[in-house]
């Protein structure tokens, strides 16, 4: 397959790249890895008449360790996050996450963890061939007026948002920082995402994610990510969750959880803090009214955007949350911090 | 689109090119090169057939951009074998039959050679690690992994 062609730019550092998506606008795209754009190019999705090389700016590239907590560029390469000690020993779900991206020999050397985050959002009839998608109408996400994923038709597009790495982060309640030209912000990653599959991200056009900041472990505090694929790499997930649990004297005190794969963003599941709140910690009669929880709030959004049937996807919506909520509770109270406690 | 400058190390050999910007690392060694080793499968990073080493780490070279790779060494299939004799890797291939059509063959070299250069003493998770992102129709994959565990093996032997 070939690519059509484009325009391209390698600055060499931060400001001329702000300076050149500020001129370009919504004609540019930024190139990380590349694992995801370029095939999205190919298929004919997006046909960016510049590109903007991330390659030579080593700013973006450096992942560290500080006081509070972890600061990764947006263009550090998935491999050097996995090979990074501090996350090894400290941020098991942050690990578990990036080892489930794709398959080593894409993700390992080029994709970043930026792109993995700034990913489109995907269906099944969407992500395919110029061919494939001449034999329909064409669908909301790629202009036209109809959703094939969604029964019976939609006016909105019902794709899902398949970063792994998104679920735990947010779980995690990491931030990122936003840059255009003129301005810097930062802000919770969930509110990166929109929730709009035809735009899943809330980026403007001039603007892009530089950092992602993960707050420091905290003592008693445990983290896991589960994914369900047909295949332990290259496939995408059926349904993923990311897992975080705070945990005093055995108990409960603070927990969140993410499920990935299966709406048009990252779905945090509210009910989970109240349900699990001052229980002890790994209460598995707990865990399963939340996975419970968790699959029923998913079920609203579950779309027929996969191959796999939309009602095998939901019933592991449970099984998955309760699998990474299991094992962020043992990670909770195996730590040090509890057992000195105890 | 105008074409831009690429310094390029391949197999050893310095290139001074220029290249379109559209023009992936799997087009520029097939096409202007003529070093057809490395193959277009699916063309979007699933199949792994199109592998190459990038500074020794394995790479899609059809999800790379020419330009991305300037100043980067590549090593193609073609670059393994070193004056006329066949890297350990590649005749521990031929010899545990772990060859059928060959069209993975130089995909899987690459995903084992850049292993084997990052991780000479890997086991058997990690050649399975290694080799998931390469897709092969015909070995079921067993006469792969044995041919490459035994390169592991014999290197432990020499030590």
């Amino acid at each position: 397959m070939r690519l059509p062609p484009f325009a391209y730019d390698r600055p060499r550092d931060l400001y001329e790249a702000l300076e050149l998506l500020n001129s370009y606008g919504k004609d540019c795209k930024v190139l990380a890895g590349g694992t995801d754009l370029l095939v999205r190019m190919k298929q004919g999705l997006v046909a960016p008449t510049h590109l903007v090389s991330l390659k030579a700016l080593s700013e973006l590239a450096e992942i560290k360790e500080t006081g509070d907590g972890l600061q990764i560029g947006a263009a550090v390469k998935l491999s050097d996050i996995l090979a990074y000690q501090p996350v090894q020993d400290h941020w098991p779900g942050l690990f578990e996450a990036v080892k489930a991206i794709g398959a080593p020999s894409i993700q390992h050397f080029s994709g970043t963890i930026g792109g993995n985050l700034c990913q489109d959002n995907r269906c099944q009839f969407y992500d395919q061939s110029k061919f494939f998608r001449a034999a329909r109408q064409t669908c909301n996400k790629a202009g036209g007026s109809t959703c094939f994923a969604w029964k019976g038709g939609s006016d909105k597009c019902h794709s899902a948002c398949q970063s792994d790495s998104a679920p735990i982060l947010i779980a995690m309640d990491a931030k990122v920082v936003i840059k255009s030209k003129n301005e810097t912000r930062t802000m919770p990653l969930e509110e990166l995402y929109s929730s709009v599959g035809e735009r899943p991200l809330t980026l403007a056009d001039n603007e892009m994610l530089t950092e992602i900041l993960v707050p420091a472990p905290t003592p008693g505090a445990g983290t896991a990510f589960e994914k369900l694929a047909y295949r332990s790499s290259i496939d995408y997930a059926m349904v993923s969750a990311g897992a975080f649990v705070q945990t005093e004297g055995g108990r409960t005190t603070r927990v969140r959880l993410v499920i990935g794969a299966v709406a048009r963003g990252p779905l945090s599941i509210a009910t989970v803090e109240k349900t699990l709140k001052n229980r002890p910690a790994g209460d598995q009669q707990a865990i399963n009214e939340v996975a419970i929880d968790a699959m029923n709030t998913a079920a609203a959004f579950i779309a027929n955007n996969m191959t796999q049937p939309v009602e095998y996807r939901t019933k592991m919506v449970s099984v998955i949350a309760k699998r990474a909520l299991t094992r962020a509770a043992e990670r909770a109270i195996s730590q040090k911090g509890f057992l000195e406690a105890k | 689109m105008n074409k831009q400058p690429l310094e390029i190390s391949i197999n050893g050999d310095c290139y001074s090119l220029a290249v379109e910007p559209n023009r992936t690392l799997l087009e520029l060694l097939r096409e202007d090169l003529d070093l057809t080793g490395a193959k277009e499968g699916c063309g979007e990073g699933v199949c792994g057939g199109c592998t190459v080493l990038m500074d020794g780490k394995p790479v899609r070279s059809c999800l790379t951009l020419a330009l991305e790779a300037s100043g980067t060494h590549i090593t193609t299939v073609e670059g393994l074998a070193q004056k006329g004799e066949l890297d350990p890797l590649q005749q521990s291939f031929i010899e545990h039959g772990a060859v059928q059509c060959g069209f993975c063959t130089s995909g899987m070299l690459m995903a084992a050679k850049g292993l084997a250069l990052n991780n000479p003493h890997a086991g058997n998770k990690e050649i399975r690690n290694a080799i998931s992102g390469h897709i092969c129709r015909c070995t079921g994959y067993t006469k792969i992994i044995e041919a490459v565990e035994a390169v592991v093996d014999r290197s432990l032997e020499k030590r």
